[in-house]
Parts: structure tokens; C-alpha cells; sequence
């Protein structure tokens, strides 16, 4: 779990949503894109992210699009990050109401001094992208408040319920990152 | 008298301290790790299903559920009774060798290679895999690009890189397909050229560490690893062969079945680690390292001529008894390069697209131990179970618990050398973290023992002095 402290992208999610169709089957061809879920699965809401790419990874199947689940982010993911043209991290927040959807984009952004290896934002993972591989994708990260941590491997209802909110958002967003690439 | 604290240790698996208490003119009095964890899988596995404990125990870590896997599976195999078939053992171990080339990169690279770039009195808050990657881009990548492949070996044969399930009682669940093995062996190629030029980069400056090679661990001890009939290095299979601070081999070929007439087990006070010692000298001087220095001081040699080559240079360099633990990264990286040779060894076996991979069997042993080489040293699986299968008891010594002492020694001779109380600077303390490091422990993997802590409650006065104490041995 992860607090990001990038600038909003809800407009651009609501320009999405303006440009998609009603129904949820993507369209238009996807760019090379990244779907990043994490978090601990055994941890009730922690897994959001998990669930989120499982669902993702059938849905996107046949698409240019790879999704993978981690417990957390490692500096491994920066090379799979350089190779694609857009990336979604969606993971789950300890703050805010339970269910609360955020969009945030993120750039690239060398991480603030830690003595601790294991914390990689994705800001930071964007930025040992561009450093070592040259490249850094266009992303967001998505957020679900959580209502519990306690050990287990469902997703409370509240939470349960924002995961196809959060799915179509991550499509619309493709979307419109497809669009714009295409520019 | 002032006590320092190293809280967390960083740069490691799992959660650990270091206390080093200093005298009234500031020298280094007393120094302990602290395991401050505990796992408890000797005690919450019991009464499950023996065929059940590969998954299970696989648990205990994300960065070696292989090693586990089949030190568990190794020892289903003898409750079973049953020889698993050639194709399976050797998938096994490439298996195997994809765990200790992704394990020692993480170690070398992610770990340690802060301290050895960036210098061990570099800036803390930069001193980090995040520095190296600022800075070396080039060896991130390369240290990237290493682990990658290791785990896209595991993945390419189990399915997952992480708690794969393939791995399974009686051999292993699914056959390698040939465009895994072919697409494995093209990636070898690059994986060795990484390693080779990280081994030459590191002979390059191991003689900006002269002082610390000559106080990290510099102490005489046994050392103890697995080897193969002929004494060469093993890392699936063998037996374990002591040898004394002088090079002497004093217990060789053991079985795994036998390991308890050789090894003790005892408690540390403030610890949940074990601390295993040779029986024979006793609790606490039997003291031995295993991992990957101590495998190369045990074993006549590698057996693969890339790794054999660079076994024989470290020898001629160090002597023939290496016993410095700051070798432990020169030594893993002559390991990972083993590891790349031994499974492009066995990728080449013509048995190993074979389509015999499992035995079938059920309850024909109540016991059953297995044992293999983590990429941290011996790794023991023993368990008893009863006529229905379910576990009656477990019992795991895992690597970084054979270090426990030595580890311990360790840190005291570090901290009498680098720590000056009155004069005390981060880089000092880094040392003192620095050579934990050195043995890439793995908490996480080693606390399991139950009912073997012996509680010991310390009320100490504002000076630290001990006013009222409570133990339970």
C-alpha cells in the first residue's frame, strides 16, 4: 500500500469516460501498455490491487497490454516500465472514505532519501526507468480506500464494489492514452 | 555505560537489531543480534497433511519458496520411500540453480553493492539499491537484467516466480517443454557475461576494503556445505562435510537422516534465532559458517569449468581456507556463475525433456528429512508423521540459523574495531549492519522453534543498571 502525492488526473478521467462507449469493450487498439495491481492479498483490501489486474488480465486479453500482480513494487519493474507506452498502478489507500476511487498521474520523480531498499513509489520506478533504460511511460496511479487490513482474501463489500468502477476506469484511461500516443 | 542500538538492521530479510553496549571510556563491551520476529511453522504445521508441506513451507519466504519447496519436497519423497525419477531431479535442480542466481543477484547487487560502490561512510539516505542505480547505472542493469533471468527460469519451468507449486512430493508436476529449455539456454549466454564482468569488477576493488576483509568476520571457525561423492560442490543433493578453522575435513558425507548426531541446537537469550552448533566440540564453540564462502571451503571444487576457474583463483589469492566473511560476495558471485553452468549442464541432458517426472506413493516412512543447499547455506527439512500422513512434528534448520554464532561473533569483531563510543560516526554502525549483510541472512526464513525461547525480562535503572530480572529457561 502506497500514498501517492501526484497532481489529479480526474479531468482527464472525465474526458475519458465523455469519449468511451457506453458499453466497456475497448474500441480502439491499445498503446504497449503496463497494468501494475499490488499489495498483499492476504490482507482484505491490501489485495484491491490483485483483484483488480486478475479481472484486468481477462478482460485486456488479446489487447497490447500486460498486467501483473507483485506484492510490492521492486526496482525490477523499472526495464518493464521503460518498454511501455502507458502504465497503471492501482493499488489500495489507507486514507480517505472506504470506496473513495482516486486518479492521480504520476511522473517521474528521483525518490526522496530512504534508508529503506523496499520502498519503491511509482514515481520513483518511473524515474529509474528514464535513468537506466531511457524511456519512462506516460502513467496514473489508481486508488481504492480500504475499509480493512484484517487478515483475509476477500475484499469488503464496499471495496468490492468499487472494482468495476475502477476497471472501466483503467480501460477509459487506455484509451485515451491510446489516443494521445496515436497523436 | 551506553548502549547503541541498530534498529532495524537494514538492507536484509526479515527484521532484526543489533544491541552494543560500550563501557565507561567508550570501547565496545558487549554486542548481540536480535531476531525480533517469529514464524512459528514448526509448531502451526502440525496435523496437517505431510503432502502439503512443500506449499506450506514454501511460505516462510519470497525470496527462496524454492529452496524451501524442495527441502520439503526432498523430504515427502523419503516418507514416501520412493527414488523420484532422473527427469525430476534434474529438473529439480535447474530449478534450483535459477533460485541461486536470482537470490545471490538480490544479495550482490540490490544489498550489498550500496556499500561496496557508494562506500560504507556514504551519504545513509543515498546508500541504497536507488544510489547504485544514480550512479552505476550500469551494474543496476546489469544486476537487474541477472535476477530477471533468474526468476524467469523459475518462472519459465514452475509457472511462477514466486510459491510455485510445481514442485511437488514425489518429483515435479509438469514436464519442461523444449522452447522453455531453448529459450533458458539463450539467455545464458548474457547472464555469464554479467557475471564474469561483476566478478571482475569486484577483484578490482576488493583492495579498497583491506581493512574491513581483515575485521568482518576475520575469526577462525568450522565451515560446513554439501558436496558430492568426489567432494565437489553440491547444491540439490550431497552430503554435509565439516572441515576445521585449518582445512581439515573432521565429518564428511553425512546423511541427512543423520544430521542430528552431528548438529546441536540452542537458544540465545534476546533471540528467536536458533543458534545450531557441532555437537561433538559443544554449545557455544562449535561454531560454523555455511553459504557461500564456507561451500567453497569445504569443496575440492566446483565442477563447472568457468566456476572451477574462478574457484581456483580465489584460492591462490586468499589461501586455501578463506576466512573472511567479506568473501561471502566474492564467493556468491563465483557461485551464480556455478549456478549458470550447472543448469546449461542439465539443460543438455538428453533425459531432461523426459515424460516420467513423478512416483506415486503414499505413507512408508514415518520420518522423513531433507536437505539441500539454500543459496545461504544448509537447508534441513525433518519431519515425523503419523499412519493417516499428518504432521506430529516438524523441525526446520534453516541456513541463517547455522550462522546464528558466527554471525554474532561477527558483529562483536566488527563493532571492537570500527566503534569508537566517544568519537561515534554512522559509517561505524554501517560496518557493524555491514556484516550481517555479508552472510544475506534471512530472518524471515529462520525463526520457527517453539517453546525453546527461554524468556529472560531485564528491569534495568535509568543508567542501565539491572535491578530485578526474570528468567524462564
Amino acid at each position: 500500500m502506497r500514498k501517492m502525492d501526484s497532481e489529479e488526473c480526474t479531468a482527464n478521467s472525465r474526458k475519458a469516460a465523455q469519449g468511451a462507449a457506453a458499453h466497456s469493450t475497448i474500441q480502439c487498439p491499445l498503446p504497449t501498455a503496463l497494468v501494475i495491481g499490488y499489495g498483499n492479498p492476504l490482507r482484505s483490501d491490501d489485495g484491491f490491487g490483485w483483484h483488480a489486474g486478475r479481472r484486468l488480465g481477462r478482460e485486456l486479453a488479446g489487447h497490447d497490454v500486460e498486467v501483473i500482480t507483485c506484492h510490492q513494487l521492486t526496482p525490477e519493474l523499472a526495464e518493464r516500465l521503460s518498454q511501455s507506452q502507458c502504465a497503471v498502478f492501482i493499488d489500495a489507500d489507507a486514507q480517505g472514505n472506504p470506496g473513495d476511487i482516486h486518479c492521480r498521474a504520476v511522473r517521474p520523480q528521483v525518490a526522496a532519501s530512504s534508508t529503506f531498499t523496499h520502498l519503491c513509489t511509482p514515481s520513483g520506478l518511473l524515474a529509474s526507468a528514464e535513468r537506466l533504460y531511457g524511456h519512462s511511460p506516460q502513467a496514473v496511479v489508481i486508488t481504492v480506500s480500504a475499509q480493512s487490513f484484517a487478515l483475509g482474501e476477500s475484499l469488503s463489500p464496499v471495496v468490492s464494489a468499487a472494482l468495476p468502477k475502477v476497471v472501466d476506469q483503467v480501460r477509459q484511461w487506455l484509451r485515451v492514452a491510446s489516443a494521445s500516443q496515436l497523436k | 555505560m551506553k548502549k547503541i542500538t541498530i534498529d532495524p538492521v537494514t538492507r536484509i530479510e526479515g527484521h532484526a537489531k543489533i544491541s552494543i553496549q560500550l563501557d565507561d571510556n567508550g570501547q565496545v563491551a558487549r554486542t548481540q543480534l536480535h531476531v525480533t520476529q517469529i514464524r512459528g511453522f514448526e509448531k502451526f504445521t502440525e496435523g496437517r497433511p505431510y503432502y502439503e508441506m512443500p506449499s506450506i513451507t514454501a511460505r516462510i519466504c519470497g525470496i527462496c519458496p524454492v529452496s524451501h519447496l524442495l527441502a520439503s519436497a526432498k523430504a515427502c519423497d523419503a516418507i514416501m520411500s520412493v527414488r523420484i525419477p532422473e527427469t525430476a531431479a534434474l529438473l529439480r535442480e535447474i530449478l534450483h540453480c535459477g533460485q541461486f542466481v536470482q537470490s545471490h543477484a538480490l544479495s550482490f547487487f540490490h544489498l550489498s553493492s550500496p556499500d561496496l560502490l557508494l562506500g560504507m561512510d556514504s551519504d545513509p539516505a543515498r546508500r541504497n539499491v536507488l544510489g547504485v542505480l544514480e550512479k552505476f547505472p550500469d551494474i543496476a542493469r546489469d544486476g537487474i537484467a541477472l535476477r530477471k533471468f533468474g526468476q524467469q527460469v523459475i518462472e519459465g519451468l514452475a509457472k511462477e516466480r514466486i510459491h510455485p507449486s510445481w514442485t511437488v512430493p514425489g518429483g515435479v508436476n509438469a514436464p519442461l517443454e523444449p522452447a522453455v529449455r531453448d529459450r533458458i539456454l539463450a539467455g545464458l549466454p548474457e547472464a555469464k557475461a554479467i557475471v564474469r564482468r561483476t566478478l571482475k569488477f569486484f577483484k578490482g576493488v576488493l583492495d579498497q576494503f583491506m581493512e574491513e576483509i581483515a575485521h568482518f568476520g576475520n575469526a577462525p571457525s568450522m565451515y560446513a556445505g554439501l558436496v558430492d561423492a568426489a567432494g565437489k560442490l553440491q547444491l540439490y543433493d550431497g552430503g554435509i562435510r565439516f572441515k576445521d578453522a585449518e582445512g581439515k575435513i573432521v565429518a564428511d558425507h553425512i546423511a541427512a537422516r543423520d544430521y542430528r548426531n552431528f548438529i546441536g541446537e540452542a537458544a540465545l537469550s534476546n533471540s528467536y534465532l536458533k543458534a545450531p552448533y557441532y555437537k561433538s566440540i559443544g554449545f557455544p564453540d562449535g561454531v560454523y559458517r555455511v553459504g557461500p564462502l564456507a561451500r567453497l571451503n569445504v569443496a575440492k571444487s566446483c565442477g563447472t569449468p568457468l566456476a572451477d576457474g574462478e574457484f581456483t583463483e580465489f584460492h591462490q589469492r586468499l589461501g586455501k581456507i578463506v576466512p573472511s566473511s567479506f568473501h561471502y560476495h566474492y564467493a556468491r558471485l563465483i557461485e551464480a556463475l556455478y549456478g549458470l553452468e550447472r543448469m546449461e549442464a542439465l539443460l543438455n541432458d538428453p533425459a531432461i525433456l523426459g515424460r516420467k517426472i513423478r512416483a506415486h506413493a503414499g505413507v512408508n516412512s514415518l520420518e522423513g528429512v531433507g536437505m539441500i543447499e539454500a543459496p545461504r547455506g544448509i537447508l534441513i527439512h525433518h519431519y515425523k508423521v503419523n499412519e493417516e500422513g499428518a504432521i506430529t512434528w516438524a523441525n526446520l534448520i534453516v541456513a541463517t540459523g547455522h550462522n546464528n554464532l558466527a554471525i554474532n561473533r561477527s558483529i562483536d569483531q566488527v563493532a571492537r574495531h570500527f566503534i569508537d563510543g566517544k568519537h561515534l560516526k554512522e559509517g561505524m554502525l554501517n560496518r557493524v549492519s555491514a556484516i550481517v549483510r555479508a552472510y544475506d541472512p534471512c530472518f524471515s526464513c529462520s525463526t520457527h522453534a517453539s517453546g525453546q525461547v527461554p524468556l529472560h525480562i531485564q528491569l534495568l535503572g535509568p543508567e542501565g543498571s539491572l535491578l530485578d530480572e526474570l528468567r524462564s529457561e
